[in-house]
């Protein structure tokens, strides 16, 4: 019996990112540069004024800066040069929803990003144990909620970037949208801490930041279902 | 004429203010091969994709299977296939593999996909590509891709815009068995192409889109009359006769090719009783005839003759 196309487009899109180059380099690439960055800087980190920074710490620090932005550019970049190459007529003609082919290539890109997160960090974590650090309840909830926040951060990221990439049609557009607006969709999340309110209420925050990305990404569902292919 | 298939009424449709489409109406009869032509920039993609789903932003009515596609869109994609002019695949995708969701997509089993798609791929000469990247596919073996994706799922109506653009001849001509083998199927055809000859070829019907409208529609000798254009007769000589002369008494000769005369008859008359005359006095002169009959008009003739009269006439 024929299956769910929504399930097919999201298993199809997942396949699809998880091959691709671009994955590659944050699957394997970014976790050893991450690694080596890590072991070259050992010294000076823990004789400097970060001296308890851990590998998993590094690793988070270094993911969170980048993780976010390469996931709203991937987006925001396959859906223009998909759109450029009369990718989605193929897809628009079958039944299928509009909005779930824009829904899918989100599971899929910002579903590689974060797993491509928790690889660098637990890689981070294993190099710790390596070195001595045995992991302590403390040092392991404050990886979690680093992992919670850059999750939340990277489907905020995915979702603005999916709006971008949906409304322009030149990938240079996309991405300086996404550099220049996108991110500040996604420092949202972080100005109440910054403004001194809801400073102890991560989950709340986090949560607020799930419910908007999936604001956004529904907003960049129905912008999919009014272009005219 | 069996019961249209797709009904188009009063479609319209503009870009920027710019009309493109200004109620053009149309049927097209089950199991019918329509050809739809007209000058670059006509409107004839913008008509297919509306048809097809991709734009959704028009006024007017267009109906498949009785259905108006603007209500009810999911069942309009259940019997239409569509090859898109430029059509595209995701890069990363194998040949099989990207035939293989498609056909997931559109409902196909996968038993019947594990038939179709191995047939279609040996017919259109790409079995040996299946395990390719599409991205390194040539032009016209992803316009074949483009043709196989529209025909896994066997739909009721095939609708393809420009699809020998970009074919080799022996593709070309594969290109039409095939749309002639689905119309004795009974699928019904819409297709676009500015390979004239091509349309001549297989369409039942020709639509020429002309100034936003349908300027007229109807089968090649419908045109004909339709554009008044004369009927003329074309006689070849293997000995010349003595006096050529008696053409010019049935209508206006000429000397088309050596050894060929073409001889354009005067309103109303009889072109049956031209060629028994036109014979009668090749042998009464001393000739001998190779060949003779109606020229049967060609699409390009008729469509360029029908443009210089709209040129005129504007």
């Amino acid at each position: 019996m024929p299956r769910n196309p929504t399930w097919l487009l999201v298993r199809d899109e997942l396949i699809g990112f998880a091959r691709s180059r671009v994955m590659l380099v944050l699957w394997i690439v970014l976790p050893c540069v991450a690694l080596a960055g890590f072991l070259l800087l050992r010294g000076r980190v823990l004789h400097g004024a970060r001296a308890d920074m851990s590998a998993a710490a590094f690793m988070s620090f270094l993911e969170s800066s980048l993780a976010s932005t390469a996931a709203a550019l991937m987006i925001a970049v396959d859906l223009v040069s998909e759109r450029n190459r009369n990718v989605y007529p193929l897809l628009v003609i079958r039944p299928v929803r509009r909005e779930v082919i824009v829904w899918a290539k989100f599971v899929a890109v910002a579903g590689c990003v974060a797993i491509a997160c928790v690889v660098s960090i637990s890689l981070g974590v294993v190099v710790d144990v390596a070195y001595g650090v045995t992991p302590t309840a403390a040092g392991l909830s404050a990886t979690g909620q680093a992992l919670v926040q850059m999750t939340a951060l990277i489907a905020l990221s995915t979702a603005a970037g999916a709006v971008f990439g949906v409304l322009t049609r030149s990938i240079v557009v996309a991405v300086l949208l996404v550099l220049y607006v996108g991110q500040n969709v996604a420092g949202l999340v972080m100005l109440p801490v910054y403004l001194g309110v809801l400073r102890d209420q991560f989950w709340l925050l986090m949560a607020l930041a799930g419910a908007l990305a999936v604001v956004v990404l529904w907003l960049a569902g129905r912008a999919f279902r009014r272009v005219q292919l | 004429m069996a019961a249209p298939l797709v009904q188009i009424r009063g479609l319209t449709k503009a870009y920027y203010g710019q009309p493109v489409l200004d109620g053009v109406s149309f049927d097209i009869a089950e199991g019918e091969v329509f050809g739809y032509i007209g000058p670059n920039g006509a409107g004839k993609t913008t008509t297919l994709k509306i048809l097809a789903g991709l734009i959704t932003q028009y006024r007017g009515e267009v109906r498949i299977d009785g259905a108006d596609i603007a209500a009810d869109r999911a069942r309009g994609h259940r019997l239409i296939g569509f090859l898109p002019q430029g059509v595209g695949f995701q890069a990363w995708r194998t040949v099989e593999g990207a035939l293989d969701a498609l056909g997931e997509l559109s409902g196909v089993p996968a038993d019947a996909r594990a038939r179709r798609i191995p047939a279609l791929l040996e017919r259109f000469d790409l079995a040996a590509a299946r395990r390719k990247k599409v991205r390194e596919l040539s032009g016209g073996m992803t316009q074949k891709l483009g043709l196989i994706q529209a025909l896994l799922h066997e739909p009721k109506l095939l609708v393809l815009d420009e699809p020998l653009e970009g074919l080799d001849p022996p593709s070309r001509a594969l290109l039409k068995d095939v749309i002639r083998e689905r119309q004795r199927a009974g699928t019904t055809v819409l297709f676009s192409s500015h390979i004239l000859s091509d349309v001549e070829d297989v369409a039942d019907r020709v639509g020429i889109l002309h100034g936003g409208a349908i300027a007229t529609s109807g089968s090649l000798r419908d045109l004909m009359v339709a554009f008044g254009e004369p009927l003329e007769i074309e006689l070849a000589w293997s000995v010349a006769p003595a006096d050529a002369g008696f053409l010019a008494e049935l209508g206006a000769a000429r000397e088309y090719r050596p050894g060929v005369w073409r001889v354009v008859l005067p309103a109303g008359a009889d072109p049956d009783a031209a060629v028994h005359t036109a014979i009668e006095r090749t042998l009464a002169a001393g000739g001998r005839l190779r060949r003779i009959g109606l020229v049967e008009p060609e699409l390009d003739e008729l469509f360029a003759s029908y443009l210089a009269r709209s040129r005129r006439a504007a």
